[in-house]
């Protein structure tokens, strides 16, 4: 009953006309970049928090969660049309979703791929509703040794994020923590790493460091692999899945939805490995696997829930415990304290109508984003083929404004220009950014529960492994560390192999 | 990368391009086509190691890790029971200059990807357009800082004829001061001093 009570308070926040408003014009602008080739949900969501920034807390929550699943679809359409995933989580989609484009039935798998978001968005919605507030319950008991303890398993987890090398993920971590260093120290008031610049006092701000990782180095790869020319895209002949087409994606799109939720709870599982794990799982169940990457409907209804899935369940380590399972999360976070919220167990107590009326919003969002999408899907296709050089211009002016109006400052623009850079040098190096931003926003709580801990147990680091709660959380960070250099290590041994 | 000129040249250790890397083939044929177009890109360079790639992070990493321990090295770590402002740089510096050290050395022991091809002509382009923003919305306003963005950042693409630039260019200005301006009202000069004071 409670819950119910809780969702109708969410939904009277959430029905309001402005907050509807917001909620579809955050899905549809978000829909609208996302589409764009090379830009993932993350890199959208960056690029357009300036937007939220003059709107009240919960307006400008709800608009942020529809960027997010804009962006995320309009990434699957991209995907789909023209075989390029904007981010690692819609790589999936593009093996059997663009094989149904070439087939001319890209209008099919957009439909498939939008109607299995919303079957998988509004379940797990439901999910977040009832596991939210028990973990948040588990979370108040939390001290300062178990809060280390949870960060450190959410960064390991991010680790799983980064494809590609371990040490170097781990390496952006740390790079992003002492990012997180800049700037006056709230409990000595020391200055660290102000290259004596007083505008590094208050520290980085995060829009500028999210926009140039993200955005301008996502916009000089882009340009770098396309020299500014438009795409082509295949044609679109039907849009509606046939009965057959139903009979095979909706058992697969029940199983995505329930593998994505599971591995979206785990900290860092987050999209990229549900959309993996439930393709595999589909191919293991098919009765004839040599269908897939030929064009199987379910290979695309699959992925796109759990995608879905698990990216809206990694809302509920955000809103309940306050740590970002991913960089996305940590964007909201970010966001959040931009506006005075502080993520964590207690702002469900305190203000239910933002916590339930996101909740609710998310529900709204799934269901617009399917009556906005389907009409619009010849659009999205005539905006593909806009030419670059026509495009990117207009994302460069709006990240320059959205940092500069952060507080009228250029110093945030060299910022991120600066970061730009940096997150071009990191892709070339193939170092991936996102656990980065984790370390980033995670920095400051980690050093601050760091030295509380140490602090209430008279200087003695045993603390956090002998708290039974605490020791539990490493137990599993230290089980992930080994499980994800495993592979790796044998991967890297039969490589050496295969070369002598 | 397969579709890099570097695999021509070392057919034995490239089929080691990143077998980790999940991001597609799709993105090499893209790129392979109009590489050239987008002009300023130079032929891999080799260095006698297994893995450039992973020396360059490695280097980079341990490099940001000592450039935290030198610029902490004076701060007050305080004790364990009573940390600091100097114990987490130093605990994270420590640690960057290990995974660094990891990074690095494993790139001198098994093989790995080449370092790529940099886009220079995109990288200095965006960059220097930004940075023109940067030095001139406060002093030219919000309509000239547009055209100066759009006219640099143009170089960083196969550029726009002049015609559909100038179009590209006043259509952008027009938007953001309406959008920004008029619809969200933020405090944004729009001309320079001398048109509109």
């Amino acid at each position: 009953m409670d819950l119910i009570g809780n969702l109708l308070l969410g939904l009277s926040v959430s029905l309001s006309p402005d907050n509807l408003l917001l909620c579809f014009g955050g899905a549809l602008i978000g829909t609208l970049i996302g589409v764009l080739p090379g830009l993932g949900p993350t890199a959208t969501v960056a690029m357009l928090l300036p937007l939220t920034f003059h709107l009240p807390p919960v307006g400008a929550l709800i608009m942020l969660a529809g960027i997010f699943y804009g962006s995320q679809y309009g990434g699957s359409a991209t995907a789909i049309l023209v075989n390029l995933p904007g981010e690692s989580s819609s790589v999936v989609t593009c093996l059997d979703g663009h094989a149904m484009a070439r087939q001319g039935r890209a209008g099919v798998a957009l439909a498939t791929a939008a109607l299995a978001s919303l079957f998988a968005g509004i379940v797990t919605t439901v999910l977040i509703a009832v596991a939210g507030p028990p973990l948040a319950g588990v979370a108040l008991a939390f001290g300062p040794a178990e809060y280390v303890s949870l960060m450190l398993l959410g960064l390991i987890g991010a680790v799983t994020l980064a494809h590609g090398s371990v040490v170097k993920a781990i390496a952006m971590i740390l790079l992003g923590l002492l990012l997180s260093m800049v700037g006056t120290d709230v409990n000595s008031g020391d200055t660290r790493f102000t290259f004596g610049l007083p505008q590094l006092y208050d520290g980085i701000d995060f829009v500028p460091l999210a926009m140039g990782l993200f955005g301008l180095a996502e916009i000089i790869t882009s340009l770098e692999q396309t020299g500014g020319a438009g795409r082509t895209t295949a044609p679109i002949a039907s849009l509606w899945p046939k009965r057959e087409d139903v009979r095979q994606a909706w058992p697969a799109t029940v199983r995505g939805t329930v593998m994505g939720a599971l591995l979206g709870i785990l900290p860092g599982g987050g999209a990229t490995l549900g959309s993996f794990a439930a393709y595999s799982l589909e191919k293991k169940l098919a009765r004839r696997p040599e269908r897939f990457g030929q064009g199987a409907i379910e290979g695309v209804a699959a992925p796109e829930a759990a995608n879905n899935a698990a990216s809206q369940a990694c809302f509920i380590p955000m809103l309940s415990l306050g740590i970002p399972p991913n960089a996305i999360m940590a964007l909201m976070i970010g966001a959040m304290t931009i506006h005075g919220i502080t993520p964590g167990p207690q702002i469900m107590a305190k203000q239910p109508e933002l916590f339930w009326g996101m909740i609710a919003s998310m529900l709204i969002g799934n269901v617009i984003l399917v009556i906005l999408n389907l009409p619009m899907i010849g659009l999205w296709v005539r905006l593909l083929r806009v030419p670059y050089g026509y495009l990117f211009p207009a994302i460069l002016v709006f990240c320059c404004i959205g940092t500069y109006t952060l507080n009228n400052s250029g110093f945030n623009i060299l910022l991120m220009a600066l970061f730009g850079v940096l997150g071009y040098v990191l892709r070339k190096l193939d170092c991936e950014p996102a656990p980065l931003m984790l370390g980033f926003v995670l920095g400051p709580l980690l050093e601050e529960n760091l030295g509380r801990a140490l602090l209430l147990s008279g200087g003695d680091p045993t603390v956090f492994a002998t708290r039974p709660i605490s020791g539990s959380l490493l137990a599993v960070a230290a089980l992930l560390l080994l499980l994800m250099v495993m592979p790796t290590v044998r991967r890297r041994r039969d490589e050496a192999f295969k070369d002598e | 990368m397969p579709s890099l000129p570097l695999s021509n040249l070392r057919p034995s250790s490239s089929v080691a391009a990143p077998p980790r890397d999940s991001s597609p083939a799709p993105c090499d044929t893209a790129r392979s086509a109009p590489r050239n177009a987008a002009g300023g890109e130079r032929t891999p360079l080799r260095f006698p190691v297994p893995a450039p790639q992973d020396l360059g992070a490695g280097l980079l990493i341990a490099a940001f890790g000592l450039a935290a321990l030198w610029m902490g090295r004076d701060w007050p770590t305080g004790t364990l029971a009573y940390v600091q402002s100097g114990f987490f740089p130093r605990m994270i510096g420590l640690l960057m200059v290990l995974a660094g050290a990891v990074v690095t050395g494993r790139s001198l022991l098994t093989h790995g990807a080449g370092l790529p091809a940099w886009g220079w002509r995109p990288l200095l382009g965006v960059t220097a357009a930004v940075l023109a923003f940067a030095g001139t919305v406060e002093a030219l306003g919000l309509v000239p800082a547009v055209l100066i963005l759009v006219g640099l950042g143009n170089l960083a693409g196969q550029p726009l004829r002049p015609v559909p630039l100038a179009l590209l260019g006043g259509a952008l200005a027009a938007g953001c001061v309406a959008l920004f301006v008029w619809g969200l009202g933020l405090p944004l000069r729009v001309w320079p001093l001398w048109v509109s004071p």
